[in-house]
């Protein structure tokens, strides 16, 4: 394991040792960068999901209609409420405020556990009627893009669990603390929303009209 | 409302009020309705596609600026948020640009060619030949397609007729396409 202590002055590596402000516009920009690869690697599904699309409409419309926009929506609001405690639990961190940190951040993982359930429902429901991934190319896309969303919740959601325990000890509120791990974790969590924000409508709500 | 320099030594992110996490929650839930409801509009699969990712793009304009903190970030951040976006763009506008100006629907183009017949030379008959990739199949058709009548005796084109005519024959019209092969195949 590199051991970040004991690398040479001036050196990326060693942003450990830089004063925490600085630290954490590193970790920060750190994140930034990263989300940028990920907007990228989920571009590639994007722009073969607007191939397919208007290569072959009519399997489009008929996988879509298979959806249910019902299940589709309310992922939506529960993604959406749990970014928005997310953001919430950055603010108490900002603020150093133990309990409100610990408890949104709670709250975010409950909606990310909320939304894995509905997620399960719908998918079970999708299997058993025989839509598997490789039914048609709507099947496909559809497969791939959600299922590659969920293991970004998961990952997410072992990001948020690290909060949650590291918050009740006080890691990010203590005197002289740094949160940067509450800001950073919370900017990937933000993403997995952002990336269901334009799934949604493309999956659940426009395949139908062709 | 001014706001203080983030890089203030000492300072962590910026904190705004809490009226605007508030705000921005709530104008998510109503732009989510909006895009149900506007999905139930006929504008057309573009219209209602880029109606659909312009909503999208306001709802993640929204959390990247206040969410995401966006608005207290420097230059450098920004070039990060741009980047890929900038990226997506040109990779999709280039692939629409490429798809919707060409005739690209290698089945249709398949099924034509075995009843129309067009004529292909000697190498398309060998048995277990390497079909060429679609990419290729779908290119060089579009040549044949567009080009079939000029064909007879046009060298020029000639090669490249004939390997679109390889995957024909492999369709199953190989005896017409020998006969024609010494002439038109385009190897003289």
């Amino acid at each position: 394991m590199f051991d970040h202590s004991k690398a040479p002055d001036g050196t990326f590596f060693n942003f450990h040792k830089e004063p925490p402000v600085r630290a954490y516009e590193f970790f920060k920009l750190g994140m930034w960068i990263f989300l940028a690869t990920e907007v990228l690697f989920f571009g590639g599904l994007f722009a073969a999901y607007f191939i397919f699309k208007y290569t072959w409409p009519e399997v489009f419309a008929k996988g879509s209609a298979e959806l249910d926009v019902v299940y589709g929506g309310i992922n939506t609001i529960v993604l959406l409420g749990s970014s928005y405690t997310m953001a919430l639990a950055v603010d108490a961190a900002q603020r150093k405020q133990k309990k409100p940190l610990f408890w949104f951040l709670v709250a975010t993982f409950g909606g990310a556990c909320l939304f894995l359930v509905i997620k399960y429902i719908e998918w079970k429901g999708k299997i058993e009627h025989g839509f598997l991934p490789g039914t048609d190319l709507f099947f496909g896309v559809y497969f791939m893009t959600t299922g590659l969303h969920l293991i970004h919740v998961l990952i997410g959601m072992y990001f948020i669990g690290l909060l949650i325990v590291r918050a009740k000890k006080g890691r990010y509120t203590d005197e002289g603390s740094s949160h940067a791990g509450v800001e950073v974790g919370g900017l990937y969590w933000h993403l997995v929303d952002i990336i269901w924000i334009f799934l949604f409508p493309l999956l659940y709500l426009l395949g139908g009209n062709h | 409302m001014a706001h203080h320099d983030h890089h203030e030594e000492g300072h962590m992110g910026h904190i705004q009020s809490k009226k605007v996490y508030h705000g921005v929650i709530l104008a998510l839930v109503v732009l989510t309705a909006v895009t149900v409801a506007a999905a139930q509009l006929d504008l057309g699969a573009l219209g209602n596609d880029l109606l659909a990712v312009a909503i999208a793009t306001v709802k993640a304009s929204l959390v990247i600026t206040f969410f995401m903190h966006g608005k207290y970030e420097d230059k450098v951040t920004w070039a990060f948020i741009w980047y890929p976006i900038i990226l997506l763009a040109t990779l999709l506008a280039a692939l629409f640009i490429d798809y919707g100006n060409r005739d690209w629907d290698l089945f249709k183009y398949r099924a034509a060619s075995v009843t129309e017949q067009h004529h292909g030379d000697g190498h398309g008959t060998t048995p277990g030949q390497v079909e060429p990739t679609a990419q290729g199949t779908e290119t060089h058709g579009e040549e044949a397609d567009h080009g079939a009548p000029a064909h007879k005796g046009d060298g020029a084109h000639g090669e490249e007729a004939g390997q679109g005519d390889e995957t024909k024959q492999d369709d199953g019209q190989p005896a017409d396409g020998d006969d024609h092969g010494q002439n038109d195949g385009g190897h003289e």
